[in-house]
């Protein structure tokens, strides 16, 4: 067994287990808050083994055979600074178990073949799409867990059940800009990811097969969804509780692009 | 109560036993007080006399003199000291205040002052305003000289067990005010309020006890509207922040303001649904807190239905006050343990104090019982040739064993849990043993 494999399997038991002590303090009091702590150490190991598992395989892998765990990494790292900078202590609650559902999904598939590059240059532009492509889907991953916590906060405060008010939480107000801030930042990168991609194909692949390919369709409608989101929350100045269900339907959507088409890497990059 | 001998008593009444029109009759202010404090510790012979005056309670704690009837004696103190200081008698007689008065002794007075100063038995449970107010009480008997070494002591072991009842248990940490816990609920929407604009509605009582917390979290803007503008400029004024406005400005005030705190006493409403709706249209989404604290309500609860508005009225923040006041009295059981502890520990010292010189008595009596027989001894015949270094060696063993007898009696004679009636044993060491020092040191 390689120090990558150890690794790797430390990961996913690292998130197993994370997600199992956050789902206990999950809407409790402070009592389980000492819980929480342990759960985002744990989380925390788990990152680390599942980084060093990443940076190893980087050295002999296209980043395209390792989608699935670079995008377990980018997430996880993200849910770690939400908890750590914006107190968003219940964050792990949502990202462990993805994360350990993602880890265990590269395990158990096997991943298609690599793409073949063409020099120095494709290979850059491939690296810069999937990166692009994989913050983009981790930040709208974030944006669909805030906007878990900002709807039930405010139906909470809405039906006005104050004792019930989460304490590992923070205010509702913090937590609609940090959807603001997801929704914007993935929004960026998802559109960089099409970008790089679009550009990749136009210089290195032929488009006439898989331009209009159903991973090609489904991201476009990603994005699109995204845009439109944007659009109802400063243009049309849609409520935050719209903005928060509209990201919630996106990230079903980026799902199915992501489980149904763009795991295994089927239809190029 | 036939008592022989003196004993520490707390009589008095607070807004648990008294209605509020008796106990504005019981209290004193501070100058009156200092004058009739010290005639009727002369007069009824009390050792110690302190009084704690406030608008929730009258209480007159003390050592009183052994007596055969102390009820009698310290009611006719409680009721002297108030017929001299107004003209209670004539509007409520001597037998009904006496039916709102409790009285207790020795360790359920000690128990009782420790609560009143850790504010268990306040009115607020868990305000602060009763520590101050007792420490005044003890500074008042000091300076007119009623206070003597056992009630300052408990009035500092008093402070100190407040003092950690306020800092080991969560007694204080949650407000049960309704301004504050608005401004409780407030934070829990926006977290850090000093990013935020308050509006204030009205410029009464309510909006003036508001604006004085508001100011605490050093805000962004307070803007202060009012029926008439003048009376929102004087509370502009005497906050020395904020800004004064019509309630014709309103509509655009809302747009700006994050948190709406209304309190007129208007008697229809002063917000309507529409108003607010316009408003949060241009606030293009940002969440806005409407706190209603008004009787009767001045704001729509139509609002509470729009998205982003958040819509508390005075029953809402009476439920968070009540839940605060719930942790309060969770937190009030903590505090009694370490109240039994202070109160244990008063004993303790009071025994021993009361024993002390009754042991140094004692110690003395054994010194020079131990140092006579010592050189009676030391001058016989066979021991005259000793060189001083046993001489010294011998000495040391009766010094030592003098100080080890001393020591245990010391030990169970100050133990509570021994049983001894701490005064009596006092009496009895003294009289024996002064006696017998005397007497030994003067035979003829």
């Amino acid at each position: 067994m390689t120090p990558e494999h150890i690794s790797s399997n430390v990961a996913l038991l690292g998130y197993a287990f994370a997600a199992l002590l956050y789902l206990v303090g999950v809407g409790k009091t402070r009592r389980t808050i000492g819980t929480g702590n342990v759960a985002l150490a744990v989380f925390t190991a788990a990152t680390l083994a599942a980084s060093y598992t990443v940076i190893s395989q980087l050295q002999s892998e296209q980043p395209t055979m390792l989608s699935g765990l670079l995008l377990a990494v980018a997430i996880s790292w993200l849910a770690i600074l939400g908890h750590v900078k914006f107190k968003l202590k219940l964050i792990g609650a949502f990202v462990a178990p993805l994360a350990t559902l993602i880890v265990l999904m590269q395990f158990f598939v096997t991943p298609g073949h690599p793409i073949a590059t063409d020099g120095t240059g494709s290979s850059l532009l491939l690296t810069l799409h999937v990166t692009m492509a994989i913050l983009g889907q981790a930040f709208a991953i974030l944006a669909c867990a805030v906007s878990v916590f900002y709807l039930w906060q405010q139906n909470l405060l809405k039906k006005k059940l104050l004792s019930q008010l989460p304490q590992n939480l923070p205010a509702i107000d913090r937590i609609d800009k940090l959807l603001r801030l997801c929704l914007w930042t993935g929004y960026v990168f998802i559109t960089l990811g099409l970008l790089s991609g679009a550009i990749y194909t136009q210089l290195y692949a032929p488009p006439s097969s898989w331009m209009l390919s159903a991973k090609v369709v489904w991201a476009t409608v990603v994005w699109l969804w995204y845009l439109a989101t944007l659009l109802a929350q400063n243009i049309f100045n849609r409520p935050s509780k719209r903005i928060a269900q509209m990201c919630l339907a996106g990230f079903l959507l980026m799902a199915l692009s992501y489980f149904g088409m763009g795991f295994f890497l089927t239809g190029g990059p | 109560m036939s008592r022989s001998e003196s004993v520490f008593f707390l009589l008095g009444a607070n807004h648990t036993s008294a209605p509020m029109a008796l106990r504005e009759l019981l209290y004193i202010s501070e100058e009156p007080l200092a004058a009739l404090l010290p005639q009727i510790k002369e007069r009824y012979n009390f050792h110690e006399l302190v009084a704690l005056s406030t608008c929730n309670r009258f209480e007159l704690l003390g050592i009183a003199p052994p007596t055969q009837n102390l009820n009698a004696l310290l009611y006719a103190a409680f009721f002297e000291l108030h017929h001299h200081h107004g003209d209670m008698r004539s509007k409520v007689s001597d037998e009904d205040v006496q039916k709102s008065l409790y009285l207790h002794t020795e360790a359920d007075a000690v128990r009782h002052l420790y609560r009143v100063a850790s504010s268990l038995d306040s009115l607020v449970l868990g305000e602060t305003q009763i520590t101050g107010q007792f420490k005044d009480a003890i500074a008042l008997a000091t300076r007119i000289g009623t206070i003597g070494p056992t009630l300052r002591r408990l009035g500092q072991d008093a402070l100190a067990t407040a003092k950690k009842v306020r800092t080991q248990t969560a007694i204080g940490k949650k407000t049960v005010s309704i301004s504050h816990a608005a401004l409780e609920l407030a934070s829990k929407i926006f977290g850090d309020l000093s990013d935020h604009s308050f509006l204030l509605i009205g410029a009464g009582e309510m909006s003036r006890v508001a604006a004085k917390y508001i100011t605490n979290y050093k805000p962004k803007n307070i803007f202060i509207a009012n029926r008439t503008i003048d009376r929102a400029r004087s509370l502009v004024n005497e906050l020395n922040i904020g800004e004064a406005f019509g309630l014709e400005e309103l509509p655009g005030l809302l747009t700006s303001a994050d948190i709406v705190i209304s309190s007129t006493a208007a008697p229809g409403l002063i917000l309507d649904a529409t108003t607010v709706k316009r408003a949060q249209s241009a606030r293009r989404g940002r969440p806005q807190i409407l706190l209603d604290i008004a009787m009767p309500r001045d704001i729509d609860p139509a609002c509470g239905k729009l998205d982003d508005v958040y819509l508390f009225d005075i029953d809402d923040l009476q439920q968070v006050a009540a839940a605060n006041y719930e942790e309060r009295r969770k937190a009030a059981e903590e505090a009694e343990q370490l109240i039994q502890r202070g109160v244990d520990q008063f004993k303790s010292w009071q025994r021993t104090w009361t024993v002390k010189p009754a042991l140094a008595a004692f110690r003395n009596y054994l010194d020079e019982l131990a140092g006579r027989e010592l050189s009676k001894t030391l001058s016989k015949e066979h021991f005259r040739d000793l060189a001083p270094k046993q001489r010294e060696s011998l000495d040391a063993l009766v010094t030592a064993i003098v100080s080890k007898i001393a020591a245990d009696a010391a030990r169970h004679v100050t133990n509570p849990s021994a049983g001894f009636d701490a005064e009596q044993l006092a009496e009895s060491l003294t009289a024996l043993f002064s006696d017998e020092v005397e007497l030994r040191k003067d035979p003829a």
